[in-house]
């Protein structure tokens, strides 16, 4: 990748890891704030691989996903400290080590790009037909979610 | 210094770490659900930097096609865990 590509991974990269951290480790509010961070760097990450239609939806998707956390009650957003805290920190802490084993230790094969910045036309060929049932299954999974939503408000207003 | 795709692997590694760290130590509560986003945003970038770096002319898109999937089931995940934690917690 060329100078430009390279200084916008380095900055995204700085935001996405920056808000993961935040996220991880701070209390609940902030925790939101590092979930927005880590929307911005995520869509600029995808962006610069030449995403830019996976860029825009997982920037609104991750960031309405930042919203909703915020709508949680603070009661709600408490957590319990101690051991299980402790074990969390060292599985991700293996989880990670071994990721980063694989990712650098792997054989990749060096593909020719040349499906273009967006191409969403071509994504939605894809989306539409050949993966349709992937696009069903999400399609019904938000329906359930939106319905659930929409009937506990309901009843929390009786 | 030129990025490939072993950078952009790390970051995903890193995020989806970071999404099981939140996810593990609050295991029992809802507020584990903010990994989730993570999580499913570090598979994004992992799946879209093997589909820019590592994919031969045939099917290149599929590793965007699956980032979008996953980023909009990160939301109906949150969407749903959210309201039910709001309620639980009345």
């Amino acid at each position: 990748m060329d100078t430009l590509h390279s200084v916008l991974f380095y900055a995204f990269a700085a935001v996405t890891v920056a808000g993961g951290l935040v996220a991880a480790l701070l209390e609940a509010r902030s925790r939101v704030l590092g979930l927005g961070l880590v929307a911005i760097g995520v869509a600029g990450l995808l962006g610069d691989l030449d995403a830019g239609f996976a860029a825009i939806v997982t920037l609104v998707s991750l960031g309405a996903c930042a919203i909703l956390i915020l709508q949680l009650p603070q009661a709600a957003a408490e957590e319990p400290n101690g051991f299980g805290q402790q074990l969390g920190a060292a599985l991700a802490g293996l989880v990670f080590l071994a990721l980063a084993y694989v990712a650098f230790k792997g054989s990749y094969f060096g593909g020719g790009w040349n499906a273009g910045l967006f191409n969403s036309a071509a994504l939605g060929r894809l989306l539409f037909t050949r993966d349709a049932l992937s696009v069903e299954s999400l399609g019904g999974a938000l329906l359930v979610a939106l319905v659930t939503s929409r009937r506990l408000v309901r009843e929390r207003r009786r | 210094m030129s990025v490939g795709i072993v950078h952009f692997l790390f970051v995903g590694a890193f995020l989806f770490a970071a999404g099981a760290f939140l996810v593990a130590r609050r295991a029992a509560g809802p507020p584990g659900l903010a990994g989730v986003p993570l999580m499913l945003g570090g598979a994004g970038v992992d799946l879209a930097a093997i589909a820019r770096f590592a994919t031969g002319t045939h099917d290149q898109l599929a590793g965007q096609e699956f980032a979008i999937i996953a980023a909009g089931f990160a939301l109906a995940v949150v969407a749903l865990g959210t309201r039910l934690a709001a309620e639980t917690s009345r």
